[in-house]
């Protein structure tokens, strides 16, 4: 069976929040750097992943980077519907320090 | 006369035309020659692959029915010799059935014409044939460029994992105190496993798991192991370490590429775990008095993520038993997957480690592992490492690979005070004897310089300055206790001096250093110093085996004024 990961964007003023499909992985790269684009401190985002079933570390890099690209400190992300399985790699990276996780 | 040829056609081919009836060979020499191409002949197959050899031309027309070799043979025969490079070879026939036709291509020919034809028809077919040559050529000539740059790659990597392997040079992982198991998924792992001893015999172990594998995660490598190794060798703690390698990537590594690492000390005594764990899985500790382990889980995000002002570099302790086994694995373990496509889990990992219990489970863990997985491919980089404690050498004088440097001996003299909030800060022991290494080299007495050093250094801190009781140690649990009442004591200490004095002087043939470490508390007592004094050997106390460690490599030590003096020659 393919898979086929995919990133949905639904901006609401400043708001923005990414559903990430299936995989959220290296594969989405790309895809999930538009979906935040243009970013900056001004924009606010949710990244949901109720529908992300598998998650690697490559995810938690472009996370950061996200982080970076929206203000760094400043940056407003909070990171929502995480299954069990998801809470624990963001617990064990100890993401929680970084980002609004629940 | 004869048609000029088109000024901006093709450039001139030659021919090969093989053709038992001489009427055709004229009459086909006359057609290519009239499109500007030069015409080799030959009268039956034998001559045409001799022609061929001979002459290599560009394409090749070839008469089926000939006497002797016939052009089905001399078409496999050509194809042979021409090799990788691709001759277009079209037959000439009048035989018109399907089979002939089948024949010809299976032969090696590339397309065939039907006796007779037309001028118009040649000309076409020859084009079509010549179009896939040049396209041959090509694809030749991308292989060939693809052959190189295959080969440039290899030998660049090849020498790039030589650079590599001595950058990251595993230090004492070999040690009979440690077993490990690491398996790259690419050349260049991404897991890291280093480990070194202290000078004062200590143990430091680095298990890390860079974001991605391959070249990323080795050009992080490096520095890394840089940085662990230098301070290892300089006497630095974890804490010291965390900081230093973050400030490094941080710097250095794209946002985005990070390092799940997991630092561990263990003491010279095996007694004490100092843990910091950043991203890794729980590391675990297993013994006699608790088979069920005990976890230090991860407290801090990767190593590479926050700047150094946000970093916390707190480590956790945990008092080790003699027949304890410490645990640390990156997630290729917990995450490997059998053919079913289930995890290896922690779970599992668990179960082996509690029921092998002081035994050790590092085979249990490997056997379990490979039956689980059977021969499904390897997803991530695997690291595991299992240390017995119990098991540290007693002796920390470990021979440095380096080359030893030493300067002439030279009279000199350095003094330093630390107040509070520089002993929160700073190590005093590196800097130390960083100093004496730049002032006078003595690589080779580095770890003798630094256990006399790190004694009467932590003496005047613990209990002159931060006036802690040494018995607490010696209780069970105690190292942990005590440690965590040190760092009380360090961080609510608002006055006192840490003064040390190094004085150097020439001495017969070589050398002698003076130590001198004064504190503005109470200073040394003159029970506990003659007391090690006294007894060298059999000290029952493990401080006073301190000190007594420090007589056996100092030539003198006495009381001086608020402090203690050691005195250590060289020649």
């Amino acid at each position: 069976m393919v898979m086929v990961s995919q990133v949905q964007v639904f901006p609401e003023g400043d708001l923005v929040t990414i559903r990430i499909n299936g995989h959220f992985g290296f594969p989405v790269y790309r895809q999930f750097r538009e979906a935040y684009e243009p970013a900056g401190p001004a924009r606010q985002y949710v990244v949901d992943l109720q529908a992300t079933d598998y998650m690697d570390s490559s995810a938690l890099g472009m996370l950061l980077v996200l982080r970076e690209r929206a203000g760094g400190e400043r940056a407003r992300i909070r990171i929502v519907n995480c299954r069990p399985e998801i809470r624990r790699i963001l617990d064990i990276a100890r993401f929680g320090q970084l980002f609004q996780i629940g | 006369m004869g048609v000029t040829p088109v000024v901006a056609g093709p450039p001139a081919l030659r021919f090969l035309v093989a053709d038992d009836d001489a009427i055709n060979r004229v009459l086909l020499r006359a057609l290519l020659e009239q499109a500007g191409h030069a015409v080799i002949e030959a009268g039956d197959g034998e001559q045409a692959v001799e022609a061929f050899a001979r002459e290599r031309p560009d394409a090749v027309l070839l008469d089926v029915m000939m006497p002797g070799l016939d052009g089905y043979e001399a078409a496999r025969r050509i194809k042979a010799l021409a090799g990788e490079c691709f001759v277009p070879i079209l037959f000439l026939t009048a035989l018109g059935d399907e089979a002939s036709l089948q024949r010809c291509i299976e032969a090696g020919g590339d397309d065939f014409l039907t006796k007779p034809f037309s001028r118009a028809i040649l000309e076409t077919r020859i084009r079509a044939a010549l179009r896939i040559r040049d396209m041959a050529a090509r694809l030749e000539r991308q292989n060939a460029d693809l052959r190189t740059h295959q080969a440039r790659l290899a030998e660049e990597q090849r020498v790039a994992e030589q650079v590599f392997s001595r950058f990251v040079h595993h230090g004492c992982l070999r040690a009979p105190f440690i077993r490990y198991l690491a398996s790259p998924v690419a050349l260049f792992n991404g897991d890291l496993l280093l480990a070194a001893r202290q000078p004062s015999g200590g143990l430091l172990v680095l298990i890390g798991d860079f974001a991605g594998h391959g070249l990323p995660a080795a050009l992080g490598a490096m520095p890394v192991a840089e940085v662990f190794h230098a301070g290892a060798a300089a006497g630095y703690g974890i804490g010291e370490l965390v900081a230093e390698i973050n400030h490094r990537l941080k710097d250095r590594l794209p946002t985005g590429l990070f390092f799940a690492a997991c630092l561990a000390e263990i003491d010279k005594d095996g007694r004490s775990l100092a843990v910091w764990n950043g991203g890794l899985p729980d590391v675990l500790v297993c013994g006699r008095d608790h088979p069920g382990p005990r976890r230090l889980v991860s407290r801090h995000p990767p190593l590479g993520v926050l700047p150094n002002e946000r970093l916390d570099r707190r480590v956790e302790r945990l008092g080790l038993g003699p027949d304890d086994r410490v645990y640390l694995y990156t997630d290729g373990i917990t995450e490997a997957r059998n053919a079913a496509g289930e995890l290896f889990g922690s779970a599992r990992l668990e179960m082996a480690v509690s029921a092998a219990c002081c035994a050790g489970a590092f085979d249990l863990v490997r056997t379990a592992l490979s039956a689980f997985r059977r021969d499904t491919d390897q997803q991530d980089d695997m690291t595991l490492i299992e240390i017995a404690p119990g098991r540290l050498p007693v002796t920390p004088f470990e021979s440095d690979a380096r080359e030893p440097r030493v300067y002439q001996p030279a009279d000199w003299r350095v003094a330093l005070e630390f107040d509070p909030q520089t002993l929160r800060q700073v190590d005093p022991l590196p800097v130390c004897l960083q100093l004496v290494m730049a002032l006078q080299g003595l690589g080779e007495h580095r770890e003798r310089l630094y256990v006399i050093l790190a004694e009467l250094v932590n003496n005047a801190i613990d209990h002159g300055l931060l006036r802690l009781d040494s018995t607490l140690k010696h209780r069970p649990g105690g190292f942990t206790e005590y440690y965590a009442a040190r760092t009380a004591a360090l961080a609510a200490l608002t006055e006192g001096t840490l003064r040390i004095e190094l004085v150097h002087t020439v001495h017969t043939r070589g050398g002698r250093l003076t130590l001198r470490v004064e504190d503005s508390g109470p200073g040394f007592d003159d029970a506990w110093l003659s007391a090690a004094g006294a007894d060298a050997g059999e000290s029952v106390l493990p401080s006073g085996r301190g000190l007594a460690l420090v007589r056996t490599l100092a030539s003198g030590l006495r009381r001086s004024g608020h402090g203690v003096e050691a005195v250590y020659e060289w020649c």
